[in-house]
Formats: structure tokens, C-alpha cells, sequence
């Protein structure tokens, strides 16, 4: 089975293109087939001063659109009419550009005469984990992102993930993004911050906040907005120490929860996925918690933590094989929870 | 007990059965933050256990504080952890258990405390079926509708929804049921504000 995936949920547009061989007949009792990655090409609308505005994200998914199905196609070797199936990314995300996946695919679909796959993008971002960065088919996922920030693991009765502890607020990603622009870091988001903590020395006293499992960030963010930039503008502090606080404070947050939900689960590895998920002091941090208590840690790669489509595409194959009951609704869900999905294989 | 934050190790206090709960340094934190983490909360702890038995609450009683080893000494609770009981017993006995357990979430509240990890994992059930409260690690000195409400959340999410009413019923007892609904408005209040929920 040869799937194309789409995903627009936020910045990033992209196609990929997966494959599952089917397995021989005679030849039971063998492994069953790995999920291939074909190709999966991506185009990324630029971080600016003035955030993400949702009508350019989706013009500028519109108009590349054309130029990437033709990427994806020629990268993995076939041709448009091999496709079996057609995956999008459903929500959660933001509208104007949901429904510039959505309507491509459904067009593809259309013209094609195959399903249309409705992908719950969270789930794409643990699946592709999962299937491709994991050792056991248990762990205990940390999905980090913009949107989202969540610690869960796969309830199989329930058919469900089961969210032992999110923000109660905003995303971790989105902290780090908008005090990527607040402190005027280039470039202005997660990877200005990035390269600012690394110079940065002196450790600021910031709010700490977590509550059992869950977190919050906003009052993090005010903080700095309202008592650190002005100490940053007499001289007290530089742009680097606060970059470097930030990020420590956040990420011991993080670390903290996951470590409770670790020991409340009892699970024997920690999943590390997300756009968020690049970040090497995180997965350090992480890396060193899971250590101590001699469980395996697994993070995604890099091209597979940010937001693509292969993601999509793979999941999309395990929904058809599982005959998912969610593909019977289509139409984009802007506010898809990760637990909303049913998890059937 | 090796757990998420410390390490809990029976021992005896001055011929007295007791438990250290030792707050270890986290190799992944910086250390400023780490050792004004592991500090502060030893501290506050000790307080809040203080505190919460002006109300009589049934929990630990603090036996001795050492804020350089970040160790807190307290009496040893004898019995069976709430999850654990839980997962044995029939549903009959159940109710009296997580009454009980819910009078003493109430008497917490009642010294205006908030617990902050209020799950079935930190309520123990006693000889008789008595039930005490413990691990205070994350509490506050805030009793705000909010920080109530969370705690109920919290308590609401790890058992099932047969169980929360017993829970509720014995909280209510202690609270009254006026100011019970008020809070259990408040957990519908924030379970809304979660991230994504359909509206």
C-alpha cells in the first residue's frame, strides 16, 4: 500500500509519500513489514516579528502546494495514479490552513478514486515515534510542541491515549517562540533561544509552576515581560541569561512532571516527540531523568520532530489496516485533542 | 521507596517508627535552581504538615527537619495505600474508604491548605477504615477556589466517577454542600479551559 500524506496544520506545509509492502503469502510467523518513509518535502512559512498570522500561512501553503506534490512524487519514484490512499492532517491546528490540506487532499482523493484519511496530528507526531524511534510499543510519550504540551501513554482498553499531565495554559513551543521575540533573538522563535542559552551564565530566579502532572507557562512569560526586561534595559541582566533561565526553568518543569507521571505509570521508556523535541538540552535533561531511573529514552530525529507529512502518511496506513472508525468524519477538527482519537491498532 | 522527587526510607526516631523522605539533588537541573528547589519545598512541607493539624487532620507528624541533607523525619503511617485498596476490595467497601478519605481532603482545605497531588496514590486506609493524608510535597498555603477545585480534579481523575461521589459525599459533609457544589463547579470550570476541547 502506497500512501500520500498532507500536513498544514500551523507554519509548515508538507507531502511525503509512505509505504507498507504486503506480506508474502506462505511465509507466516515473519516480522511483519516496517512502514517506509518515500519521500517527504517540506516547506516551512519563515518566523517574523509580528508572529504567525493564519491567512498568510495559508497562502503560502496554497502556493507552494503545487511545487511540493511534484517534490514528493518524483523523490519517491512512482507515479500519482500508484497512490492507494489519501492522509491529512485533521486538527488540532489552525483553520485557514487545515482547510488548505484538507481541500487538496480531498481533491487528490477525488481525482484518484481513493479513501481520504482524516489524521489527528498529535498521534502523527507519537506515531511516527513510536514506529520508527522506539524498543518497546509501550512508552511513556512526551509530546512537546507550539500547541502542545502533553505526558501520556496508550490506554488499550479504552482504545484512547490517556493524558496523565498537559499545560494548562500554552504550549511549551509557543513560550519559547514568543520569548524568542520578545527578547528580539534571531531568529525571532525556539531556535533564537536556543543559540542565546548557550551563551547565557547567570541562572535569573523565575516562577516555577507545576501542579501534580500539569504545568503552566504564561506566568513564566509575564514574568519576564514585565520584571526581567526592564532589569535586561538598565544592564542588570543580558538578553543571553534570560534566554538560558527560560529554558532551564521550563525544561526542569517539564522534566519534573514527567518524572512523577514516570513513576506513577511505572512505563520502561520515555518518548520524546514534537517540534520541540530538536531541542538537545531538553533531550539531555530528559535523557538524564530516564537514566536514573534505568528506563530506555527515544526522541525522534530531527526531520521527523517538526511538523511534515510522513507522519501523516504513516499513520494514515495504520488507520486503513485497523479500519479506524474515525475515518468516517472527514471535515478539519480545529480542536481535535490528542484523546480524542481512537487508537484501534 | 525510590520516587518521583525523594526517597522515602523507614526508620526509627528516637524509638519512635518512622519514615525520612530525603529530597535528592536531580542531575538534570541547574544547581540554583535545584537546591532552591529541594530547600523550599522541605521547608514548606514541614509547615504544611504543622498547619494541617489544626483542623485534625489525620496525616504524618513532623518529627525533625534537617534543611542541609533537604530531609524531613515523620511518623510512619501503617496501612495500605488508597490506590492499592482500591483495586482489591469490592465496591460496598469501598464507599466508607473514600468517604473518609474525602472528610480528610475537606479538613485540609478547612486549615487552607491545598494539597497538589491529591490522587489515590497519597491517601492511606488505616486500621478501621480510617484514612489518612499524606505526601505533601506540592502543597500550599492557598486554599482559593481554584487550588480546592484542582485538588478535587485531581482526586476526580484517578478514580472512576462511581468512587468520586463517595469522595464528594464525605467532603461534603465536612464542607457543607453549598460550598462543595461551589468547588465542583469550579473542577467543571477548568476541565473546560483544558487545551482543545470542543466546545
Amino acid at each position: 500500500m502506497k500512501i500520500l500524506g498532507i500536513e498544514s496544520t500551523a507554519h509548515t506545509f508538507s507531502i511525503a509519500i509512505a509505504e507498507k509492502k504486503n506480506r508474502e503469502k506462505g511465509k507466516k510467523g515473519e516480522k511483519e513489514e516496517k512502514i517506509k518513509i518515500l519521500s517527504n518535502v517540506s516547506d516551512k512559512y519563515p518566523s517574523t516579528l509580528e508572529g504567525y498570522i493564519p491567512r498568510k500561512l495559508a497562502d503560502h501553503h496554497a502556493e507552494v502546494f503545487s511545487k511540493l506534490l511534484k517534490e514528493a512524487i518524483s523523490k519517491a519514484n512512482i507515479s500519482l495514479s500508484e497512490i492507494d490512499a489519501v492522509a491529512y492532517s485533521q486538527g488540532s491546528g489552525i483553520g485557514h490552513c487545515l482547510h488548505v490540506g484538507f481541500v487538496a487532499a480531498k481533491a487528490l482523493s477525488s481525482m484518484l478514486d481513493v479513501p481520504l484519511v482524516p489524521v489527528n496530528h498529535s498521534v502523527g507526531h507519537i506515531e511516527i515515534g513510536k514506529e520508527l524511534y522506539c524498543k518497546t510499543n509501550d512508552p511513556l510519550v512526551v509530546y512537546v510542541s507550539g500547541g502542545n504540551t502533553q505526558i501520556m501513554t496508550l490506554d488499550k482498553t479504552a482504545k484512547r491515549y490517556h493524558v496523565y499531565g498537559e499545560t494548562i495554559d500554552i504550549g511549551i513551543g509557543n513560550f519559547v517562540d514568543v520569548l524568542g521575540r520578545t527578547l528580539k533573538l534571531t531568529p525571532p522563535d525556539a531556535v533564537g533561544v536556543v543559540r542565546a542559552a548557550e551563551k547565557g551564565k547567570q541562572f535569573i530566579d523565575l516562577p516555577y509552576t507545576v501542579r501534580g502532572m500539569n504545568l503552566a507557562f504564561s506566568g513564566l512569560q509575564t514574568y519576564i515581560e514585565k520584571k526581567v526586561l526592564p532589569e535586561v534595559a538598565n544592564g542588570k541582566y543580558n538578553v543571553d541569561d534570560v534566554a538560558f533561565s527560560a529554558q532551564e526553568t521550563a525544561f526542569a518543569m517539564l522534566c519534573e512532571t514527567v518524572e512523577r507521571a514516570l513513576c506513577h505509570t511505572n512505563k520502561k521508556e520515555v518518548l520524546l516527540c514534537g517540534g520541540n523535541a530538536r531541542n538537545q538540552r531538553l533531550q539531555e535533561m530528559l535523557k538524564s531523568m530516564a537514566d536514573e531511573h534505568k528506563v530506555n529514552f527515544a526522541v525522534t530525529s530531527f526531520e521527523h520532530s517538526g511538523d511534515q507529512a510522513a507522519m501523516i502518511a504513516l499513520t494514515g496506513i495504520k488507520m486503513l489496516e485497523a479500519k479506524c472508525p474515525d475515518l468516517k468524519s472527514t471535515i478539519p477538527r480545529q480542536r481535535f485533542r490528542t484523546d480524542a482519537s481512537c487508537i484501534c491498532w | 521507596m525510590h520516587g518521583a522527587e525523594a526517597i522515602v526510607i523507614n526508620c526509627n526516631f528516637l524509638s519512635t517508627p518512622a519514615v525520612a523522605k530525603q529530597r535528592l539533588p536531580k542531575a538534570y537541573r541547574v544547581e540554583p535552581l535545584d537546591s532552591k528547589l529541594r530547600k523550599e519545598r522541605t521547608k514548606l512541607e514541614a509547615k504544611i504538615m504543622h498547619r494541617a493539624k489544626s483542623t485534625g487532620t489525620l496525616c504524618p507528624l513532623v518529627l525533625n527537619v534537617d534543611l542541609d541533607k533537604c530531609e524531613l523525619i515523620q511518623t510512619r503511617l501503617d496501612g495500605e495505600k488508597l490506590v492499592s485498596y482500591l483495586e482489591k476490595n469490592s465496591n460496598d467497601a469501598d464507599a466508607a474508604v473514600l468517604q473518609n478519605a474525602g472528610v480528610q481532603l475537606a479538613k485540609l482545605h478547612l486549615a487552607g491548605i491545598s494539597h497538589g497531588d491529591s490522587t489515590t496514590s497519597n491517601f492511606m486506609v488505616m486500621g478501621g477504615g480510617a484514612v489518612a493524608v499524606f505526601d505533601f510535597g506540592l502543597s500550599q498555603f492557598d486554599a482559593s477556589l481554584e487550588e480546592q477545585a484542582i485538588d478535587l480534579l485531581l482526586f476526580s481523575k484517578s478514580v472512576s466517577q462511581q468512587q468520586f461521589k463517595h469522595f464528594t459525599k464525605g467532603y461534603g459533609k465536612e464542607r457543607g454542600k453549598k460550598e462543595t457544589q461551589k468547588l465542583l463547579t469550579q473542577v467543571a470550570e477548568i476541565q473546560s479551559r483544558a487545551r482543545y476541547v470542543e466546545r
